[in-house]
């Protein structure tokens, strides 16, 4: 249960990598920045799991090394409440603690890894492997660590006999059980778990979580519990993070976030989750685009290219997918340079020659508009197809960009608190933002859309 | 006839340590149009089964026995010239790893143009707009441009994309898609579940789906086998497996699953680990992992059998047999679980349960 003082809280943090190229590139100032965790802020409670969904590429990974200093965050803070061993909490910024510092509180912040096969040293025994932290730290020696050893191989359900072999001779859950008794070993208060389960197979991987879930209660961890199964995470967690391009979309508790869904990328992921029972009924809402890339993250609400409820702009009234199809668009005039893109592939039409009504046929069926959406974006499209058809894609960029423009383009939502413990980036409901339009689902009719 | 018939087909490795029996004694069939699906955890034989349909198993691998009809013929008795001019043709395959299966050094386009031009005999011309057609069906924005790319260019859902116009590019009967969405994320994995099942619809192709995930099997397939150390436990229609398991491993399988809307704190798990298949262990394979095992399991092999009459499966495509000795009448105890496919609806968090028991 959450307690008034987090034990872990990250303000603002943010990781940076350079992707440029060679000396060349740096010796001429052309640095490209990878945004991989962008001001991230959250907050861990004591005995608490939080997990952490998204992705691949949104930054989770990034985000659990940089709280526990494996990466050195460009910005920001991590803030660790230490037990003073007199009843009381200290509270220490690790981004500001020395190396030496950081070392001896590795004690208190553990790693469990994704992928058991690369994370143990093949050349030592597992015993040596769970004893290598009580060496570094100097907890145990002689026959005390060799009866720690054996305690913790029993912990995580291993038999202490296994404590001579190598790793080679286990299974994948073996394996990341002995990850996980080497977490153990220093006796640590927080654990990021990175993918634990996400190498295993399901009813290992059952095991696994269980397990997890065993020695928090008995030993009273705080997990941070980063994983892209939301089936899982929504299992072993107490509050959850959605992350999307390095930034947090949602935080708050299981409930809060699942059900229902409020973010309409938390409602895109969880409806994609693939039902194991055949007569599932459920509608998939398939995202249009790819991610984009942390290279050039998109402004405003970095969703508003992909998200399905993006809002429209003032005087406009169409339904949302032809909205959301006119986006689509747009987004792809402004990034490609050819009339090709933006038109389906038929067999004997050449869009080069295409008459005037055969290409905007074919850009209707590249988007899937219907024959005709109405108003004032009719018009707009009308323009945009005119201007292809005389081979002036500039001008067709120019007349879409200027008309097909939504408030979640303009400006970046804040983490705005829907209740205490809950938060979430998104215009539909900022009340600041008040829906322009009135005609998209906000706050109250969030279930109702479903 | 059904559109591929595989009897008794047993595949081994000979490896250092032993001989691994990856299928053991499979038989099963397929029907045209139909969408089969094949589940299990790693080791129980999934990909080597697929891989022996292409007839690519490699050294040390060898198919020892069995027969694999593909429309009334033997595709193990055929020369590898004959083989050619199927696979990729009339069977196409759809890898689990995109990255690996497309070739770094030729651009998409060539590549799914590569098969038109062999199989089919296309001109220079009509291979790349078929390809182009191809390449759009699947999804690509922009084909005509992206045609010249190289794989590195597409993120990993559009290589996806990319092995499956290459699989879809000659019009196969049988689309054998191995772990086709594993790699991917669950957005992009809808997508291209969606893609798989509408283009097979349209193109009227058999799917065989290989998969270690009920939900992409529940979501897809009309049929399914479930296999375990290489041999099939149980083998029914969808909805009959799903709501009405009858093995002790699809019921341990279904249900160490995590639900989103589900109010479990813990989940239900099979203990142990796949065993070694180089020594499995004798009768039933799964009994040392098996909650009902007696004494009789460590002793005698189940057959494959219809779970009410007891009498072995006929290649029936709607029979429902399992392989345990619960339906030969050899358990004294017999089994006793409960299912509940709960179709909570994760969008408004309400609960329809459906539940059956199954009492000894």
């Amino acid at each position: 249960m959450p307690e008034a003082e987090p034990i872990l809280r990250a303000e603002n943090l943010t990781k940076y990598f350079d992707d440029s190229e060679g000396f060349v590139d740096s010796l001429l100032g052309r640095s490209q920045w990878v945004k991989a965790v962008d001001g991230v802020d959250f907050t861990l409670y004591e005995g608490e799991t939080l997990g952490v969904v998204g992705e691949s590429g949104c930054g989770k990974t990034t985000l659990g090394r940089a709280l526990l200093q494996l990466l050195e965050p460009t910005e920001g803070s991590v803030y660790y409440n230490r037990a003073d061993g007199a009843g009381g909490r200290e509270r220490l910024d690790l981004t500001e603690a020395s190396s030496s510092r950081l070392r001896s509180l590795r004690t208190d912040l553990q790693y469990i890894f994704q992928d058991p096969f690369s994370s143990l040293n093949p050349r030592l025994t597992v015993g040596d492997i769970i004893g290598e932290p009580l060496d570094i730290h100097s907890l145990a020696t002689g026959a005390e660590r060799t009866d720690r050893i054996y305690e913790l191989l029993e912990l995580v359900g291993l038999n202490p006999s296994h404590a001579q072999r190598y790793p080679h001779e286990f299974s994948g859950g073996q394996r990341q059980r002995i990850g996980i008794a080497r977490a153990l070993a220093v006796d640590p208060e927080v654990i990021v778990c990175d993918e634990p389960v996400s190498a295993l197979d399901v009813s290992v991987q059952a095991q696994i979580l269980n397990l997890l879930e065993d020695l928090q209660a008995d030993l009273g961890l705080s997990y941070i519990f980063i994983a892209h199964d939301l089936s899982v995470v929504e299992h072993i967690s107490d509050r959850i993070g959605v992350m999307y391009l390095g930034e947090l979309a949602e935080v708050g508790t299981t409930d809060e976030v699942f059900s229902p869904p409020y973010h309409p990328y938390t409602e895109a992921l969880l409806s994609a989750i693939p039902e194991p029972d055949p007569r599932w009924q459920g509608d998939r809402i398939l995202l249009s685009g790819n991610v984009p890339s942390p290279l050039d993250p998109p402004s405003g609400c970095r969703f508003h290219t992909r998200c399905p409820r993006v809002i429209q702009p003032a005087g406009f009234d169409l339904d949302q997918p032809v909205w959301r199809s006119l986006m689509d668009f747009k987004q792809r005039l402004l990034g490609e340079e050819t009339i090709g893109a933006v038109t389906a592939v038929e067999e004997d039409v050449d869009v080069e020659d295409a008459s005037r009504a055969e290409l905007e046929d074919l850009v209707r069926a590249e988007f899937d508009l219907p024959d005709r959406f109405g108003g004032e974006a009719e018009r707009v499209f009308a323009d945009a197809v005119d201007a292809l058809h005389a081979g002036d894609i500039q001008a067709a960029e120019t007349t879409v960009s200027e008309s097909f423009v939504s408030p979640c383009e303009a400006s970046n939502p804040d983490l705005y608190a829907e209740t205490e413990t809950h938060n979430l980036a998104c215009l539909l409901y900022d009340d600041e933002h008040p829906d322009p339009t009135g005609s998209v689902g906000g706050r109250n009719d969030a279930a109702a859309d479903d | 006839m059904a559109l591929l018939e595989v009897d008794d087909l047993t595949v081994q490795f000979y490896t250092e340590d032993g001989v691994v029996t990856a299928a053991d004694e499979l038989s099963f069939t397929v029907e045209s149009g139909e969408k089969f699906g094949v589940v299990g955890e790693s080791g129980a034989g999934k990909s080597v089964t697929a891989l022996s349909l292409m007839r690519l198993i490699e050294e040390p691998g060898r198919i020892t026995d069995g027969e694999i009809r593909f429309k009334g013929e033997d595709i193990l008795s055929m020369s590898e010239s004959e083989v050619r001019s199927i696979r990729g043709n009339e069977m196409a395959m759809i890898f689990q790893d995109a990255q690996t299966a497309l070739n770094p050094v030729y651009t998409v386009g060539e590549q799914i143009s590569e098969a038109v031009r062999h199989h089919l005999d296309y001109s220079e011309a009509d291979a790349r707009d078929r390809a182009v057609q191809l390449m759009d069906d699947v999804g690509i924005p922009e084909p005509d441009a992206r045609y010249d790319d190289y794989p590195h260019q597409f993120s990993g859902g559009m290589q996806q994309r990319v092995v499956i116009a290459t699989a879809l590019s000659c019009d196969p009967d049988l689309l054998i898609a191995d772990e086709p969405t594993t790699a991917l994320d669950v957005t992009i994995e809808a997508k291209i579940l969606d893609l798989i099942e509408n283009l097979a619809d349209e193109y009227d192709t058999a799917v065989q789906l290989i998969t270690h995930d009920l939900g992409v099997i529940a979501e897809v397939c009309d049929r399914v086998m479930v296999m375990y150390a290489g041999k099939p436990v149980e083998k029914a229609p969808v909805d009959d497996l799903y709501y009405d398991p009858k093995h002790p491993y699809t019921v341990g399988l279904m249900s160490s699953i995590p639900r989103v809307g589900e109010q479990r704190d813990r989940l239900q798990t099979i203990p142990g680990t796949m065993p070694d298949l180089v020594e499995l262990p004798s009768g039933c394979s799964f009994h040392p992992r098996c909650p009902f095992a007696e004494d009789a399991c460590t002793r005698k092999e189940p057959p494959l059998v219809d779970h009410e009459t007891g009498q072995a499966a006929d290649g029936d495509t709607d029979q429902h047999v399992a392989a345990c000795l619960e339906y030969t009448g050899d358990l004294v105890e017999g089994l006793d679980y409960q299912v509940d496919v709960d179709g909570a609806d994760p969008n408004t968090g309400s609960a329809t349960e459906r539940g059956r028991d199954h009492g000894a």
